[in-house]
Order: C-alpha cells, then sequence, then structure tokens
C-alpha cells in the first residue's frame, strides 16, 4: 500500500470519526427533545463518539452537546448565554462529560499499545526459526507458529486441538525443566532431539503453558564432530608426544593442549604460566632457555629450540619447542607453538655416538693394523697400531705407499688400484717399514663397505704380520732340497706323481735307467711295454680315483731298448683335509724273479696240459681244427672209423650243432680253449650228452701245435640237471604265485633272491634290492632295529623274526612280520635264508586302534583308582589330625598343670597350628589335583560308548562265562558328555554287574544292556545283571560303601556324581528278581 | 640300670605324630622316647623299668607287625598300635599278636592314656613274673642232678604221704625211701620253698609237672 493511499484512509477515517460525533450528538439532541432528558442522551452520545472516534470526536461531541444542552435546555432557552452558578446541573454535566472524554481516550489509548503489543509478538512469533507452541491445561495445542508447521510438517490446522504428545510423545510437563532435551515427532513419524522451553501462563483461572521447541539435531551432530575433531587433535598429539600450547608475552596469556599438560607433568586442572614451565625446566637449561624467549620476545622472531624437562620423578625429557609469533588484532605479539618431545631421538643420538666411540675402541684394539679407506684410494682412518708400527700419523699415513718395501711396491700399488677401480676385494701380501726402519712381511685384505645402492663408501682393510709365516715357508724351501738329495740317493726309481697322476719329480735312477728327461716321461706308452700298458693304466687310473694304493707288475724299456720287469708300488700321501696330496711310487727292478717265475709257468703248463688231455675220451685236432687221432674209446663209442669222424659234425645233435661248430671256429681263430656241453650220437643210435673241452698246445713261440680235445660223458648228470631244474621250475613257480612276498639271503645276510611279489610291492629290480639295497626300502624309523635284529639272526643262525614298515612302489608304507630261516645242507653247513614277509598292515592299524583305545582306558582306571586315592588322602590328613589332637590334649594338659608349665603349652599350641596347616595343604592339594582333571564335552552315540566298553569287558565276561545281551536302540539321539566318563561309568555298571553273578550257581549267569529314548528329551541306559540283588538299593551310592571283598566303594558314589554333573540321573532297583538293575537317563542333546 | 619309673616309647615316622605324642604323654609326666623308625628303636639302649611302646602300624623299612613280631621273641614291652588306614586285617593280626590296644588315628587322648596305663601295669605284672621267675630258676640251679629227677615225684603228690609216697618213689627211682626223704628235706630248702603247696606252685611256675 503507497503512502498516499495510506494518508488517504487516514483522512478518510478522521472525516467519519468526527461525522459520527456530529450525529450522535444531533441524534441525541433529537431523542432529548422529546422526553427532556438530555443529560443521559448527551452522556451517550460523547461516550460513542470518544470511545469509537478518538479524542478529537470525542472533545466535538463534548462542545456539540454542551452547546446544544445550553441552547435548548438552559434557561434562557435558545440562548446561549449561561449563568453557571445558577445552572449547577450543567456544571456538572459538563464536569461528567469531560471525565468521560478523558476516560475514554485513556482506554483507547490503552487499548491501541495493547493491540501493538500484540501484534509485535505476532511478529516476533511468526518470524522465529523455533517452533512456538502454545496448550491449553489438557495438554491441548491451542496456536502454533508457522515455523512450529515447518519443523513438525503438520499444518497449523491439523494440529490445533490435537494433543501435545503428538509432537513430543514422550512429554511430561510435571518433569519439565528450561531448556530441557526432548523427543520431537515430525508427521513423517521420524524423530529428532528438541530443545524444550515452556512457560505456564494463568489466565481467568485457566493455566496453559507455552513455549519453544527448537530442532537441535545439527547443533548436536556439529557438537558430535567439533568433540571428535578435539579427540583427534588430542590423540595425535598424544601419539606424536607433540603438545601445542598458545603464548601471549605481554598478558602472560598461556593455553595448553591436554597433551602440553602430560609433557610438562602437570595436571590439567592446573592453570598453567610460564613461571610454572621454568621451574620444571632442567637447571642446566633454564638460564638458557629464559634467555632464548626472552631474545624471542623482545624481536618478534619465531620460536625454535631444545631443553629438558626434569620431572617430578627425577627422569628427563627432551623438548623441542618450535613456535610461530603472530601479531594479535591488537598488534601484540602471540605464539601458537608446539613442544615435541624428542626424547627417544636424543637417547638414539647418544646411543649412535656411543656405538661409534665402541668401535673406534674395537678397531683399536683388533690385534692387527686397522685403516679405511675412501672409495678413491685415500687413507681416511688409521688405528693405533698402524701409527705406533709406522711410526708415522695418520696425515702422514695418507700417502702410505712410501711405507712399503720398494720391491714390492709396484705390485701393491697395482693390485691397489685394479681394487679401487672394480671393487675387487684387495689382497696382497707386502713388506711393510716399521718405526725402526725393518720390514716385515704383512699380508693385506681390504673389503669394500657398499651402500643400498651397490655404491662403494669406504673400504676397510686389515693388515695382519705375516712375518713369521714367510720365514717358515722359507725354511721349507730348504728341507725340500734336502729331501731331494735323499730321493736321488735311493738305489731304486723313485717318482711323486701328483693328485691327477701327473708326474711331478723323478729321482736321479729313473733319468738314468730310462735316459729320459721327467718331460718325455709324462707319457708313459714310450717305456711301458705294450702289453703291460693297458692293464697298469687301468689299476692306475682306479688307484688315482679311489687313492687305493697301487701294486702291480710292468715292464720298463731301458734306455737300451730292453724290457725289464718291475714291482711298482704307489702310496697316495692325504691332507689334512683328507684329499690325495701326491702319489710316491718306488720302482724296485725284479727282472731275474720273473724270468724264474716264467720257467715255471712253461713247465707247469705242460704238466696240466698231459693231465688234462689224458684221461676220457680223447682225440687231437690240427691248428686248422682238423681231427688227427682219436682214442680208442672214442672209436667204440661212436663205433665209426677215424675217416668217418673226421667229419665229426653229422654225430653231433642237429640242435647243437650250430653252437658248436661256431665255438670251435672261434677257438681256433682265437687260440682260446673251448668248453661246451653237447648230445652225439652213440653207437646204439642213441644221443647222449658230452662235455667237450679243447685245449691247444702252443711252442715256445706261442703258436698252436695241436688242440687236445676231451670228450666227458655227462648224461646221467644232465639228466639229473634236468630233473633238478624242472623241480626248480615248479618251485620257483609255487613261490612265485605263492600270495606272500618270499626272499633269500646268503649266510652272509646278502639278499640273493626276491619273488616277483617282492618285486612288484617295492617297485624295483632284484639288482637294486640285492645285497643290502632292501634297507632303502625301510621306514626310516624301523632302519636300525631292523638291522640289529637282522645282524644278530646272521651272526646267530637263529630264526629271523622282526616287524616293520616297508615302503611300497607307491612311496606308502605297509607293516610287514618277516621271518627269515637258515636253511643247512645235509652236513649242517648253512646254505642259505629263506624268508617270508607278511604284510601284517591291517592288523597293525588295528592294534594301534585298540592301544588308543586302552590308553583312554587307563586314563578311566586312573579316575577309578580315586577311590585307593581317597584312603591315601585320609591317611595323609589323618597323620597331622592325630598330631593335632594330642598335641591339644598336650596343651591342655600343661596349661592344668600345677603349677601351669606355659612354655611346654605354648611349643604344643604351636604345633596344633602347623599341623592344622599341614591337613589344610593337604586338602588344598586334593582339591588342586581334581581340579585338573577336565570334562570335555562332545555329541556322543551311547550306543558307541557302550559297545567300546563292551569291547573292553569282553575278555573278562567270557572268563566269568556271563552271556552279555545287548538291546540297543537304533538311531539313538546323541547326549552331549565327556566320553571317558561315561566310558567309566559304564565300565563301573557293567563291570559291577560281573562280579554280583561270581557267586550265581545253577542258573544262567547273564547281563544285559539296553538303551532306548526314555522321553522326548532323554534317553535311558539300563544294565540288569541276574545276580545276587540288592537289600537297600539307595545305600549302594554311598561313599565307601562296598558289599565286595577288594571293592573301596567309590566306583557308584562316584559315577552317580558324573551322571548328575550331566543333568542325569542314576538308580538302582532289585524289584525284577532275581538281580539287579542299574539305570541311568542322560538328557538328549545335552543341557545348554 | 633298673628304675621303677616308666618309660614310654612312640615310633612313628611322622615327626609331627612323634612331637605330639612326647608332648602329651610327657605331659601325664611319663618317661617318653621318641623313634622315627623300627631300626632306630631297636638300636637304641633302653632302660630296665616298665614300659610300653606306641608303635605306627605303617613305617618305612620294617613295619609296624614286623616289629611286633621281632619283639615277641625277646621280652619286648607291650604294644599300642597307631594306624592312620585302620584297616579290619592289620588290627586283627595286631591284637593276635597281643597287642594292648589298636587306635585309629586320630585317637582320642584317654582312648591313649588308659591304653599306656594298662600297659604298663602289664609290663610291671610281667617283669614281676620274670624276675620272680628267674629267681625260682638261680635256685633251682642249685639243685643236683638226683633231686631233679625227684622234684617231679614230689610235685605229683607221690610224696604227700610220707611213707607210702617215698616209698613208691624210691622203688620208682630204683633207691631208699630214706634218700628220697633226704632229697625233699634239700630240695625245700634250696627252693626255699615254706611249704610243699608253695614247692608245687613253684615248680608249675618252673614248668616241672609230675612223671608220666
Amino acid at each position: 500500500m503507497s503512502a498516499d493511499n495510506w494518508s488517504r484512509i487516514k483522512v478518510l477515517s478522521t472525516v467519519r470519526n468526527y461525522g459520527l460525533a456530529v450525529l450522535t450528538c444531533a441524534l441525541a439532541l433529537a431523542i432529548a427533545l422529546p422526553i427532556d432528558a438530555p443529560s443521559s442522551c448527551f452522556f451517550l452520545a460523547i461516550t460513542v463518539s470518544a470511545l469509537f472516534g478518538g479524542k478529537g470526536p470525542g472533545i466535538l461531541s463534548f462542545l456539540l452537546s454542551a452547546l446544544a444542552f445550553d441552547y435548548f435546555f438552559l434557561p434562557p432557552q435558545h440562548h446561549l448565554a449561561i449563568d453557571l452558578s445558577a445552572q449547577p446541573r450543567f456544571v456538572a454535566f459538563l464536569v461528567a462529560a469531560g471525565l468521560i472524554v478523558l476516560m475514554m481516550e485513556v482506554k483507547r489509548l490503552a487499548e491501541e499499545s495493547r493491540l501493538q503489543l500484540h501484534a509485535r509478538y505476532q511478529a516476533i512469533a511468526d518470524a522465529a526459526p523455533d517452533a512456538i507452541v502454545s496448550i491449553d491445561e489438557n495438554n491441548r495445542i491451542q496456536i502454533v507458529n508457522p515455523a512450529a508447521t515447518k519443523i513438525f510438517g503438520w499444518a497449523e490446522a491439523d494440529l490445533i486441538g490435537q494433543p501435545l504428545t503428538l509432537l513430543l510423545p514422550n512429554f511430561s510437563a510435571a518433569e519439565h525443566a528450561t531448556g530441557a532435551e526432548w523427543t520431537g515427532r515430525r508427521r513423517d513419524a521420524t524423530d529428532f532431539s528438541a530443545e524444550v522451553s515452556f512457560r505456564q501462563l494463568s489466565s481467568g483461572g485457566r493455566k496453559s503453558l507455552t513455549g519453544f521447541v527448537r530442532d537441535v539435531t545439527d547443533r548436536k551432530r556439529a557438537d558430535a564432530a567439533l568433540r571428535k575433531s578435539e579427540s583427534y587433535l588430542a590423540q595425535a598429539q598424544e601419539l606424536s608426544k607433540t603438545g601445542s600450547f598458545g603464548l601471549n608475552p605481554s598478558t602472560g596469556e598461556l593455553f595448553w593442549s591436554q597433551e602440553t599438560f602430560r609433557l610438562v607433568g602437570l595436571d590439567p586442572s592446573i592453570k598453567p604460566s610460564l613461571e610454572l614451565v621454568l621451574e620444571r625446566i632442567h637447571p642446566e637449561d633454564r638460564a638458557r632457555t629464559q634467555d632464548q624467549l626472552k631474545r624471542a620476545f623482545e624481536s618478534g622472531a619465531d620460536l625454535d629450540f631444545e631443553h629438558r624437562f626434569r620431572m617430578p620423578d627425577g627422569s628427563v625429557k627432551h623438548v623441542r619447542v618450535v613456535g610461530r609469533a603472530t601479531r594479535g588484532d591488537a598488534g601484540d605479539l602471540q605464539y601458537l607453538a608446539a613442544a615435541m618431545d624428542i626424547t627417544a631421538q636424543v637417547r638414539a643420538e647418544e646411543a649412535l655416538r656411543a656405538n661409534e666411540r665402541d668401535l673406534r675402541l674395537i678397531v683399536d684394539s683388533i690385534p692387527g693394523l686397522v685403516s679405511t679407506m675412501t672409495p678413491s684410494g685415500d687413507a681416511e682412518l688409521v688405528n693405533e697400531r698402524v701409527m705406533s708400527y709406522t711410526g708415522r700419523s695418520l696425515e702422514e699415513m695418507k700417502d702410505w705407499l712410501p711405507t712399503v718395501h720398494p720391491e714390492d711396491r709396484a705390485a701393491v700399488a697395482d693390485c691397489w688400484r685394479r681394487s679401487v677401480e672394480t671393487g675387487v676385494p684387495y689382497d696382497v701380501e707386502e713388506r711393510i717399514q716399521r718405526a725402526d726402519g725393518v720390514f716385515r712381511w704383512f699380508h693385506a685384505r681390504g673389503l669394500p663397505l657398499r651402500d643400498a645402492e651397490g655404491h662403494i663408501v669406504r673400504w676397510y682393510i686389515l693388515l695382519t704380520d705375516i712375518e713369521d709365516r714367510k720365514q717358515a715357508e722359507e725354511a721349507l724351501r730348504a728341507s725340500e732340497l734336502n729331501f731331494r738329495l735323499i730321493v736321488d740317493s735311493i738305489p731304486a726309481l723313485v717318482l711323486t706323481l701328483d693328485a691327477s697322476g701327473e708326474v711331478e719329480l723323478v729321482n736321479w735312477q729313473i733319468r738314468n735307467y730310462t735316459g729320459r728327461t721327467p718331460e718325455d716321461l709324462k707319457g708313459w706308452e714310450s717305456i711301458v711295454h705294450p702289453d703291460d700298458f693297458a692293464p697298469a693304466m687301468t689299476l692306475w687310473t682306479r688307484s688315482v680315483e679311489t687313492g687305493e694304493p697301487l701294486d702291480t707288475e710292468v715292464r720298463i724299456r731301458r734306455a737300451d731298448g730292453v724290457f725289464r720287469w718291475f714291482h711298482a708300488r704307489a702310496l697316495p700321501v692325504w691332507d689334512t683335509g683328507g684329499s690325495i696330496l701326491r702319489w710316491y711310487t718306488l720302482l724296485s727292478d725284479i727282472e731275474d724273479r720273473k724270468q724264474a717265475e716264467e720257467s715255471v709257468r712253461v713247465s707247469e703248463y705242460n704238466f696240466r696240459m698231459i693231465v688234462d688231455s689224458i684221461p676220457g675220451l680223447v682225440h687231437t685236432m690240427t691248428p686248422a681244427g682238423e681231427i688227427e687221432q682219436v682214442s680208442q674209446q672214442l672209436l667204440d663209442l661212436s663205433g665209426r672209423t677215424l675217416e668217418e669222424l673226421k667229419d665229426w659234425i653229422q654225430f653231433v645233435h642237429p640242435d647243437d650243432r650250430a653252437r658248436v661248430t661256431s665255438l670251435v671256429r672261434r677257438a681256433i681263430e682265437s687260440g682260446e680253449p673251448y668248453d661246451d656241453e653237447i648230445r652225439i650220437l652213440s653207437a646204439d643210435g642213441v644221443f647222449r650228452w658230452f662235455h667237450s673241452r679243447g685245449v691247444p698246445l702252443r711252442d715256445g713261440e706261442g703258436s698252436v701245435v695241436r688242440w687236445y680235445c676231451l670228450l666227458t660223458d655227462v648224461e646221467d648228470r644232465k639228466i639229473a640237471e634236468e630233473a633238478l631244474r624242472a623241480s626248480e621250475r615248479e618251485l620257483s613257480l609255487i613261490i612265485e604265485t605263492m600270495p606272500a612276498l618270499v626272499w633269500c639271503a646268503a649266510p652272509n645276510g646278502e639278499l640273493t633272491y626276491g619273488n616277483q611279489r617282492v618285486l612288484d610291492y617295492t617297485g624295483t629290480t632284484l639288482a637294486e634290492l640285492a645285497k643290502v639295497g632292501w634297507i632303502d626300502y625301510l621306514h626310516a624309523d624301523d632302519v636300525g632295529p631292523t638291522v640289529d635284529a637282522w645282524s644278530h639272526a646272521v651272526a646267530t643262525g637263529r630264526q629271523y623274526e622282526f616287524q616293520y614298515r616297508l615302503r611300497r612302489f607307491d612311496g606308502a608304507y605297509r607293516w610287514f612280520h618277516v621271518l627269515g630261516q637258515l636253511g643247512r645242507d645235509s652236513e649242517g653247513r648253512s646254505t642259505r635264508w629263506y624268508g617270508l614277509l607278511i604284510d601284517i598292515d591291517e592288523r597293525k592299524n588295528t592294534e594301534e586302534a585298540l592301544r588308543a583305545t586302552q590308553e583312554r582306558l587307563s586314563r578311566a582306571s586312573q579316575i577309578a583308582t580315586v577311590g585307593e586315592l581317597a584312603a591315601s588322602i585320609a591317611h595323609e590328613v589323618n597323620q597331622p589330625l592325630s598330631a593335632v589332637v594330642a598335641n591339644g590334649h598336650a596343651c591342655l594338659r600343661w596349661l592344668l598343670a600345677q603349677p601351669p608349665n606355659l612354655a611346654k603349652a605354648h611349643e604344643a599350641a604351636e604345633r596344633i597350628v602347623r599341623d592344622g596347616k599341614d591337613a589344610g595343604e593337604v586338602v588344598r592339594r586334593v582339591r588342586a589335583l581334581f581340579k585338573r582333571a577336565t570334562i570335555e564335552r562332545t555329541p556322543l552315540d551311547l550306543n558307541e560308548v557302550i559297545a567300546e566298553v563292551l569291547r573292553m569287558l569282553r575278555g573278562e565276561a567270557d572268563r566269568k562265562g556271563v552271556v552279555v545281551e545287548t538291546s540297543l536302540e537304533e538311531d539313538l539321539p546323541a547326549v552331549v558328555a565327556d566320553r571317558v566318563q561315561l566310558q567309566q561309568v559304564l565300565l563301573n555298571l557293567l563291570s559291577n554287574g560281573l562280579d554280583a553273578m561270581d557267586g550265581v550257581v545253577g542258573r544262567p549267569k547273564k547281563l544285559s544292556i539296553r538303551s532306548k529314548t526314555h522321553c522326548p528329551d532323554a534317553v535311558l541306559v539300563e544294565v540288569r545283571d541276574y545276580g545276587v540283588g540288592l537289600t537297600n538299593a539307595d545305600q549302594v551310592f554311598e561313599a565307601f560303601f562296598t558289599t565286595k571283598e577288594n571293592g573301596m566303594g567309590m566306583g557308584l558314589a562316584i559315577s552317580r556324581s558324573i551322571i548328575e554333573a550331566h543333568e542325569g540321573r542314576l538308580w538302582a532297583s532289585s524289584k525284577e528278581a532275581p538281580g539287579t538293575t542299574f539305570s541311568f537317563t542322560l538328557p538328549i542333546g545335552g543341557n545348554s | 640300670m633298673s628304675s621303677d619309673r616308666p618309660i614310654v616309647f612312640v615310633v612313628d615316622d611322622d615327626y609331627r605324630v612323634r612331637e605330639a605324642l612326647y608332648s602329651l604323654v610327657a605331659s601325664i609326666g611319663l618317661e617318653v622316647a621318641v623313634f622315627g623308625s623300627a631300626q632306630e628303636f631297636l638300636d637304641s639302649e633302653k632302660p630296665d623299668s616298665p614300659a610300653c611302646l606306641v608303635l605306627d602300624l605303617e613305617l618305612p623299612g620294617t613295619s609296624g607287625l614286623e616289629l611286633q613280631r621281632e619283639l615277641a621273641a625277646g621280652d619286648g614291652p607291650p604294644i599300642i598300635f597307631i594306624t592312620g588306614h585302620g584297616d579290619v586285617p592289620s588290627s586283627v593280626r595286631a591284637m593276635k599278636a597281643g597287642a594292648i590296644e589298636f587306635l585309629s588315628k586320630p585317637f582320642g587322648e584317654q582312648e591313649l592314656l588308659q591304653a599306656i596305663d594298662a600297659a604298663i601295669a602289664l609290663d610291671r605284672k610281667a617283669r614281676q613274673e620274670r624276675s620272680e621267675l628267674s629267681e625260682l630258676q638261680r635256685h633251682y640251679a642249685l639243685l643236683t642232678p638226683r633231686e631233679r629227677q625227684v622234684l617231679p615225684f614230689v610235685v605229683a603228690g607221690l610224696a604227700n604221704k610220707q611213707t607210702a609216697g617215698n616209698k613208691e618213689t624210691a622203688a620208682e627211682l630204683g633207691t631208699s625211701e630214706i634218700t628220697i626223704g633226704v632229697h625233699r628235706g634239700q630240695i625245700t630248702r634250696k627252693m626255699a620253698a615254706r611249704s610243699l603247696a608253695e614247692l608245687v606252685r613253684m615248680a608249675d611256675k618252673l614248668g616241672i609237672h609230675g612223671p608220666e
């Protein structure tokens, strides 16, 4: 609306108000005239005008009314003259009317200001960002502002009259406190944190609440974020041991972070101040730090210094302070600074310095000359010994080459240059001049130190004094010369060869005999007889390979070309490391002996020839193989003439012809004897087996002169052999087809045979197994015992019986039972071991499983011996207890004596205390003992446990002649229990049952065990014996109650406690005579 | 050394029991000697006075029962067994072998002290009897062989009626009545018997009975 419009409206309103005043006065006059009641009517007019028109119209109305009253009603009528004193009624009217105008004005002004105030509040309410809600005493919403509709999402109309709980579900006016937080709920049913401030208003006896609801979700989130970032900062400071602080030097204001407090070691509640800090600073650093601070404050420079804190506990902290100087708003100096705990770094640096000192010490204490060199090869550092040896300072040693002996200098410099250039370790022997001018030999070794990239950082050189070694070497050379002299004067051929067989040294005699130089002797071929060369070289090569001494005889050519026999012996010399250093060879002349031997050999040969050739069917052949002469026997046998026999091959069995022909031909060609078995047609037309043997006779030149041939009838032997072979074949067939592994071994224990099954099983060949190769197929753990057992059997000839694991071709090991028996011939001589290998792997596994079960059982029986344990515990406790009782009595008696013997009483009382403690200790130990037995509960099939226990007891049941009957429900639900404990319970019940029937005569001994589902959540196991029965079924569960002669009476008590620990029940009943039934239940699936 | 002050021996391998029993027995004014094992006890020198032995059944080495057997051979003191086990077979054996009492640990003071009293009384009596017997034996040793031959006849009452008795005895021994009478007088004198009745009681104690 424009100002123009506004003023027009205002004018219009003014005109209307004044018009109203005139109109009401006119109306009042019109009414008053006929009824002559001017006062009342004008009062009314004035009131209406003032009330609705305001001040101006009111006054106008007052004036008009006064004029009209005077004019029309007061004498003189229709005249304005007035005598006020004569008209008190009029005066009263005027006063009253004036008052009315005044009052009305006051009232109107009050009203107006009230309206203005209201409008202002309305504006505030409308503009407020928080929800404003007003409720009546019934908590019904009466007023809401626009923000409320926005915050809660409800339209204003929807809210009015609704309960406040619509917006604040759990708000309670009674518990309300200003600014408290409640949960606000939006129209979409989402909640938020609301800060609520309500105030109660009372008007007209009605109470109402009006207040603000502020959505503080964002603020809370911001708060949380702030807290988090603050905590991050604090943690970061804590982790880095860095505290921060702000400082205003002019005001002395100091702000510390949490970590700073921790760093300084002050409680955060203390107000920090520079004085406090200075106090904490190490006294030695205090003045310096103060000075530094002062200078920084004066110049406005940044802070950066280190100092130490001495903490109250006496420890020292190294702190580095870094601060940035800034100017505040007022231009004053302020610092924002960080204080870091650098104790660890400082310590590390100190340690490093200490290390370097130590290193220096070590280097100085090394009993050698040590120096370090730069990568470029200059001396960097030398140790004390270098300086004391050379008598030069480090500076002088920078140029170290002059200290080296002039003769070595060039080589050393060269070697060092090469090492520096290539980085290869430096290794040289050199003479270095001592301070007194003497040169000594040193062994110099240098190694480069490289950095991570592999660049050489430094060279470390160690010089070791080897003067003594050098001198020793010199002495050795001298002694070798001496040795040489000795060797040369030995009257035999002596030579030495190196490890590979190369000639090293020969003595003078060899050079003299062969007329050759050592170089010529490298080729042995030239001096060894051609016939001897190959065998001798074979032997020699083997000796060189194996290190075995050589011992042979060879012919060696003399300088004049004559061969003489020599006995050659070579012995190796080993170094300490076990490798051959050198061969020492001695060749001694045995020509004369050889000749003597040769003549003996020839005559012996002739003699043997005669002996061999005479008996049997004999014939001779020409060197070409033609039959020359035959003995009479041969003619008789064959029934042929000599001429017929020339073509002897036709009398040989057709199957043998080809073989014998080629054999004889080969023999004739080579001059070697032949030997064969052939079938020859005898006069009676039957082929008989003959052993045919031919030997050549040679002349002095070695040429064959004649063949002497002998035929021996071997028909009978052949038949026997054939029978033997057949029997062997059969035996072999049996052995090979036998479903067992068969082996044979020589009497000395070497394996000679293994049947195909052995080979198939091991997947190898007999050759590999032979001798002792089979040991490789044993399991590593079995090798030792097996070899012992076998060696023992072989040594004693006793039967060999053992068990071991043998590796199958696929690498799997199986258990075998091996049996071996030594076979003997008719004279009782050992012939051979015969053996069998029986696969017992299955049995072994079963044994293993059985053993495991027995182990478990043994644990069970350990628990079962608890009864005996209890007795021994009783004894243990009784000892101190009886001492306590006796001491007690003694104490009393000493006290009651006249006069009382207090010393003795005191002693007795002390013993009571001591022995009482002992008894307690026993009890404590027992407790600890039982605590150790932990219980492992797993889901169990009771039937399985029953079966296990029955297996354990089968032997006993059989022995006692008890028939065990089982009736086990199939698919019995599992129980969660400790297997060993349940085994123990079942073992106890079943063995009780067995024992209970010991005295039964005249009726079958029967033990029945039954399992079934007892009810939906429990299984039942019943053990019934047909024994003597019980008189009191409950007494049996009491500890130490027993009906048995040897029982401890603990079994059933323990059994019951076990079952009860499993939330089950164990009871006995003898109702179904004869015998007793023990029953127990266990919850299915165990207790949770 | 001989005294009438009784002594109680305690043999127990448990030092606590030894100490306690020592104190208890000493408190009633008896002499006590304690030992840790049977061997210690056997090796010790024992005073010649009335005694009793409080003996633990379970001992390392020689057990209580073995010690009891060993002592039974000589003139051992009466034994009171104490045991921490208290099994029936052992107690039966101990009692059969003449133990005074068999006490299970822990035992009451009265049980032990009563047993000790009884044992010492028994020992005192036994010692008394032993000393009487040795006195008798000393007297008996004074008899000549002939007198010893005669004594059974006197005891058997053959000498009741002096004449007839002496006659028969003389007939039996192939000697004269007068000689028998002299012998009897000598016997009565040497044995220091005040009457024939006493002589008969003495003979009984010495285990001499009438001729078969």
